[in-house]
């Protein structure tokens, strides 16, 4: 698993830090919110939104039932329409083989498309590391590129930045003498002249890929900007990662998915561009790459199916379970310290990155609440997941830690020992605040602040009549 | 051709799937789809009115839409594009309809190109026709083995597309639906409206890398 660092910081240091940035929350907030609403209104205008998602998860689950069948069907037809096809175990063989190609080509600009399957396997840092200049072209990506970030969300990675701070950030590509303003229009019309010079001299595309159609061997990518359209088409080399678990293998298939994407993400009936790529350019067509490579990237997918966690391969990357996740919007997606972030993250990255002690932290990162799985197109019970990562890790944990929950739960489970518990907590109601000095308690007190335990307890309260 | 080994690949995710999917009884999964793969629909569609319903939606996405009575797009309205994005340099798609504006444009001074990337890069207008306009998200669907090529709808900052009343259906469904059915060129683009960011402060930004302006002519007698 390349390039994996889960920001070198613990995930109780990123949530306080980000709890404690008013800016960061005030553009967070304003930008979920805004995609939740959207959301709401655009689901609203087709019947039976709820019945759509329904089928969206059974398609998901028919095509992932027989995904061995499905992706062969695909590669095939792939090959058949002139596109290269390769089969990437992990995150480092499918850089490998990009890097591979730039050379064979003498690739010297890469312009690259929005794609979160290539921040998984750190392929911009493989490719400059074998010379190439490579530029993100997505307007948010190219920012966060300049500022040496990652992205905050996975369909607005810039989300987390205001005007102000995005012009600082332009500014120095601009130099001294071109001052810019903090117009958003204007800051844009700056990135499409110095973006359109490095897709007319690019050598090599890559993007990403939303969906991948077995039937025809077609990939289909969505977006706003006209980027993922100019990264597949100027330069005379694509390629497009795509995730195995990025395909369907019907165009009704994908009719149901193209509807319901942008209406749960960005809250448009469609999006701007729907890019449908079969082949390398034909003959009679007088624009369009000469080669077309599709990676197949498995790094660590292969290993969620069949599992219970298996569903997680349904997401179709909207980012709806972030907008509506209560601490999603607290701290927005760095915090949770890798390229996935939100609810779908919390699942993700462990799974995927798993090694890392940290990852397994994330899954306590929520709430349980359930609004993920409410506002997920294809419905994937996300809290049940992440109950599940619980489990998982409280299975691994000290004996120390098993022994408290379990003299705990024995305890609360009966009357008498419950109402001795709650005796002895009055009794130390004056120390209250200072639990988490308590031995043992320091770690999980860390962050919360302890309830002063009553008085006299609502039972004895009872008893006397007065409640 | 092929690299990496598609067997192992594959074989892999066979064993894994070897007990099937385990099921969730707090969330069970719904049942098989026996009338197969659902339809959307929208309210925003007027079936009786496809033409109408595609010229509001197309309108609510920033679409310059004209309606014209004949088949074929009139020299005033090629004035009045010319005039006001002075326009000296266009490239046309390989379509008739489009053909037909190029003869107006040349007609009018405005130097004439094939599409390849650097005309395209270097015309003020691109000009297509579309095999399909989607009267449910004011979308027309451009066709690169018909157009003989994809840039003139990217690189110009003006895109015309000349779009015959005829060829409007109802929505996606209508074209994606079919694609299994035929030859496909190497890019199909659904296109919505104008190039568009909300990366900054969610603040639309139109143009941003595609064209700024999208022009739709319906021609009502084709």
């Amino acid at each position: 698993m390349a390039e994996f660092t889960l920001a070198g910081t613990t995930l109780r240091q990123r949530t306080a830090e980000a709890a404690d940035d008013e800016r960061l929350r005030r553009s967070i907030s304003k930008a979920v919110s805004r995609f939740a609403d959207g959301r709401e209104a655009m689901l609203g205008v087709i019947d039976d939104p709820d019945g759509m998602r329904r089928a969206a998860r059974r398609v998901r689950h028919d095509v992932l039932a027989e995904l061995p069948r499905v992706l062969d069907r695909f590669a095939t037809n792939a090959m058949a329409a002139g596109a290269h096809v390769h089969w990437a175990a992990d995150g480092v063989d499918a850089n490998a083989y990009v890097v591979e190609v730039a050379r064979r080509i003498g690739a010297r600009t890469v312009v690259k498309g929005k794609s979160m399957a290539t921040e998984e396997t750190g392929m911009n840092h493989a490719l400059e590391a074998a010379g190439c200049h490579v530029v993100e072209t997505d307007l948010g990506e190219w920012i966060i590129q300049l500022a040496d970030q990652t992205p905050s969300h996975i369909i607005a990675p810039a989300v987390h930045l205001d005007r102000y701070q995005v012009r600082d950030i332009l500014q120095p590509v601009a130099g001294p003498d071109h001052p810019l303003g903090t117009e958003p229009e204007e800051l844009a019309g700056f990135a499409r002249v110095q973006l359109r010079a490095e897709f007319l001299r690019a050598d090599l595309g890559i993007s990403g890929c939303n969906m991948a159609v077995a039937e025809t061997g077609s990939l289909v990518l969505v977006e706003n900007e006209g980027n993922g359209r100019l990264s597949t088409t100027a330069p005379r080399v694509h390629i497009a990662v795509m995730g195995l678990e990025r395909i369907v293998e019907t165009w009704d298939q994908l009719d149901l998915f193209i509807n319901l994407l942008a209406r749960s993400g960005t809250g448009q009936h469609l999006s701007t561009y729907t890019n449908i790529l079969t082949g390398p350019r034909r003959d009679d067509e007088g624009d369009g790459p000469d080669e077309i490579h599709i990676v197949i990237l498995d790094n660590g997918r292969g290993d969620i199916l069949g599992t219970e966690f298996h569903e997680i391969l349904n997401c179709i990357r909207c980012g709806a379970c972030l907008n509506v996740c209560p601490v999603y919007r607290q701290t927005g997606g760095h915090a949770y310290g890798w390229v996935y972030s939100g609810p779908i993250g919390a699942v993700l990255t462990p799974l995927l990155a798993g090694e890392h002690p940290e990852a397994a932290e994330l899954a306590n990162a929520s709430t349980l609440c359930g609004a993920c799985m409410d506002a997920c197109p294809v419905s994937i019970p996300i809290q049940d997941m992440l109950l599940g990562l619980r489990r998982q890790k409280s299975a691994d944990a000290g004996r120390v830690e098993k022994a408290g929950w379990s003299a705990w739960s024995s305890a609360w489970s009966r009357p008498l020992p419950y109402r001795a518990s709650m005796k002895v907590m009055a009794l130390g109601r004056p120390l209250g605040r200072f639990a988490h000095l308590a031995p043992g308690l320091k770690n999980w007190a860390a962050g919360r602040t302890p309830p002063t335990p009553a008085a006299r307890s609502f039972t004895e309260r009872w008893k006397a009549g007065e409640v | 051709m092929e690299t990496g080994d598609r067997a192992a690949f594959l074989g892999r995710l066979r064993a894994r799937l070897a007990d099937g999917v385990p099921d969730n009884p707090a969330h069970p999964l719904p049942g098989p789809l026996v009338d197969g793969v659902p339809f959307v629909v929208s309210r925003l569609l007027d079936p009786d009115d496809l033409v109408g319903s595609f010229v509001r939606n197309a309108d609510a996405v920033r679409v310059l839409v004209t309606r014209v009575p004949g088949a074929s797009v009139p020299g005033d309205y090629v004035d009045e594009l010319v005039a006001t994005h002075s326009v000296r340099r266009a490239v046309i798609s390989r379509e008739p309809e489009a053909q037909q504006v190029g003869e107006l444009l040349a007609a009018r001074g405005v130097e004439l190109s094939e599409m390849s990337k650097d005309a395209s890069a270097a015309a003020g207008l691109g000009v297509t026709s579309a095999i399909a306009g989607l009267a449910t998200t004011g979308t027309v669907v451009q066709h690169s083995g018909r157009a003989g090529g994809r840039t003139a709808s990217l690189l110009p900052p003006v895109h015309l597309c000349v779009l015959p009343a005829s060829r409007i259906v109802a929505s996606t469904a209508q074209v994606l639906r079919h694609l299994g059915e035929q030859e496909l060129p190497s890019n199909i683009a659904l296109i919505t409206g104008p190039s568009r960011s909300g990366d900054i402060e969610q603040i639309i930004a139109l143009g941003v890398h595609g064209p700024l302006e999208v022009r739709v002519v319906i021609l009502d007698g084709c």
